[in-house]
């Protein structure tokens, strides 16, 4: 993984902006284009998955919340994508996951439920980015879970050193970071500074082009490590 | 061609005027008569268009104990015309153990292991403004002039660049990343230089530096144009290039020649000015008439 200081440095030799006594950019406002840039890319790969070992204790009854400390890397909160698998350290199962409305359903009429083992679960955002949880059976003891969860893209931002942050993207996600960042700082630069850097406005297109093809490309890497192959092959 | 000196560029000035003579001359000879006077008048001017030669400090010359500033820093140079670079690094001045004699070779008991070309040098028996031009292996080295001493003793070899350069920038931009939120850094970005007012005239010159972020335990060296120094009986070589050198005395002629009544040779003295102070006069004059710099 490249640091955020390599990605500037590849976004600087690509703009032109490599003389520090003429500079169109302060670091700062690279440096958070880069930030921008790379949210707004990761948002369009898999989110990132991380297994979170015994992340998550339900207690004795039916509520529980997720964790919200920094769990990787050096986002400040966690924010939580798509995915969330809980598993419960004492018996290894996977809890299965139900709506809200299901929940309801289950709970409906019980006035006291029994405490056994959680089998299923349902989740709820609230407006502070905290997950809320209801497990059913509720558990009679603490129950202690692992967790597999997808993330949210990092903000580059949160790193207690911006310059040593590594950039959680790969060969082919950096390009089209570095691409894509460049074409936008282009897009702001004025005509003086696009002579001074012998840049020609046309290239603005051409790299959110190549972004474009190397975040593609990235997907589907991710896809290939990811796939099982064809979907029929369970009925064919 | 070489630099001409003081008393070259006064020959090159009267032989200009055709008053090369001992008997009833023009002007005064010397650099701090009249002649001097004429020929530093046009030394400033070819400064102001060359802008002078980079020198380069260690922190310890030029700054009050930066690694211990949080932001910052008070100067201590005078003659800084322009700062070109600014640098952070966090290598303290290391005190060596050497010997020298009388040359530009030192010698230590492999003791340069961390001293780098372009490092300044100071000490017992080094002149000013002395650098490792290049070190041989770790127990040899050569620097720019030669020891006035041979001796061995503590020298300190201080860092004039790093590959933290800092990018310059306006006070209020520095003032206003102070105070926002932009994310953390822990080395020094950005600076900014501050020419401040000097109650009773003891700080006339000195800069201030402020950087930003504020992080303590940096050193900054600098390279940098000095301000004009006129030629005098100890400056003998103007802070030139071979033709600028030669223009000062064609320019000093040009500037004499009226004055002197002899205007027809003015066009003579012009037409031998190289074109880089001619282009360069020629704007200047332009911008003076017209106010404007492209002109």
């Amino acid at each position: 993984m490249p640091t955020l200081a390599n990605i500037r440095s590849r976004v600087q030799v690509r703009i032109g902006d490599d003389d520090n006594r003429k500079g169109s950019f302060g670091i700062v406002k690279i440096d958070h284009a880069i930030a921008d840039a790379a949210i707004a890319l990761g948002a369009s790969l898999p989110a990132p998955e991380v297994y979170l070992s015994s992340a998550l204790t339900i207690a004795a009854g039916d509520t529980f919340t997720l964790p919200t400390a920094a769990q990787t890397g050096f986002v400040s909160l966690t924010q939580y994508a798509g995915d969330i698998r809980i598993r419960l350290r004492s018996n290894n199962i996977f809890l299965v996951k139900i709506t809200t409305e299901e929940m309801d359903a289950r709970k409906n009429g019980r006035a006291s439920a029994p405490g056994s083992v959680p089998e299923v679960f349902s989740l709820w955002e609230e407006m502070d980015n905290d997950v809320q949880g209801r497990c059913d059976p509720p558990a009679k003891a603490a129950e202690v879970c692992d967790l597999f969860v997808s993330l949210q893209p990092d903000d580059i931002r949160d790193a207690d050193d911006m310059d040593a942050a590594n950039v959680r993207f790969s060969r082919l996600g950096s390009l089209s970071l570095v691409a894509y960042t460049s074409a936008l700082l282009v897009a702001q630069m004025d005509e003086e500074d696009m002579k001074l850097r012998r840049l020609n406005p046309g290239i603005v297109t051409l790299w959110l082009k190549e972004a474009a093809d190397a975040i593609y490309r990235e997907e589907v890497r991710r896809n290939n490590e990811e796939s099982v192959g064809r979907t029929q092959r369970w009925v064919s | 061609m070489a630099v001409l000196t003081y008393t070259e560029i006064e020959a090159l000035m009267l032989d200009d005027l055709q008053a090369n003579v001992t008997t009833d001359p023009p002007v005064t000879t010397g650099a701090t008569n009249q002649a001097g006077r004429f020929i530093n008048d046009a030394y400033a001017q070819i400064w102001e268009l060359s802008g002078g030669r980079l020198r380069k400090a260690p922190s310890a010359n030029a700054w009050t104990a930066a690694q211990l500033c949080t932001g910052t820093v008070q100067g201590i140079l005078t003659d800084i015309g322009d700062v070109l670079h600014l640098f952070g690094t966090t290598t303290a001045p290391a005190s060596i153990v050497c010997t020298t004699a009388t040359s530009v070779t030192i010698t230590s008991a492999a003791l340069f292991g961390s001293v780098v070309a372009g490092m300044h040098l100071s000490g017992t028996g080094i002149p000013a403004n002395t650098y490792v031009v290049s070190k041989t292996d770790a127990s040899t080295i050569t620097i720019n002039q030669a020891a006035t001493d041979a001796t061995a003793t503590a020298r300190t070899f201080s860092p004039t660049e790093s590959a933290i350069e800092l990018r310059r920038c306006e006070l209020s931009e520095i003032q206003w990343l102070r105070s926002n939120s932009v994310g953390t850094y822990l080395t020094p970005k950005q600076f900014a230089l501050v020419s401040h007012a000097s109650p009773g005239g003891t700080d006339v010159n000195k800069l201030i530096l402020e950087y930003w972020p504020g992080t303590t335990g940096y050193y900054f060296p600098i390279h940098y144009t000095p301000q004009f120094v006129p030629l005098d009986s100890t400056i003998t070589t103007p802070d030139a290039n071979d033709l600028e050198s030669r223009d000062i005395g064609h320019l000093a002629a040009f500037n004499l020649a009226t004055l002197n009544g002899r205007s027809e040779l003015a066009t003579a003295c012009a037409f031998k000015l190289s074109e880089n102070t001619r282009l360069g006069l020629d704007r200047k004059i332009a911008a003076m008439l017209h106010s404007k710099q492209d002109a």
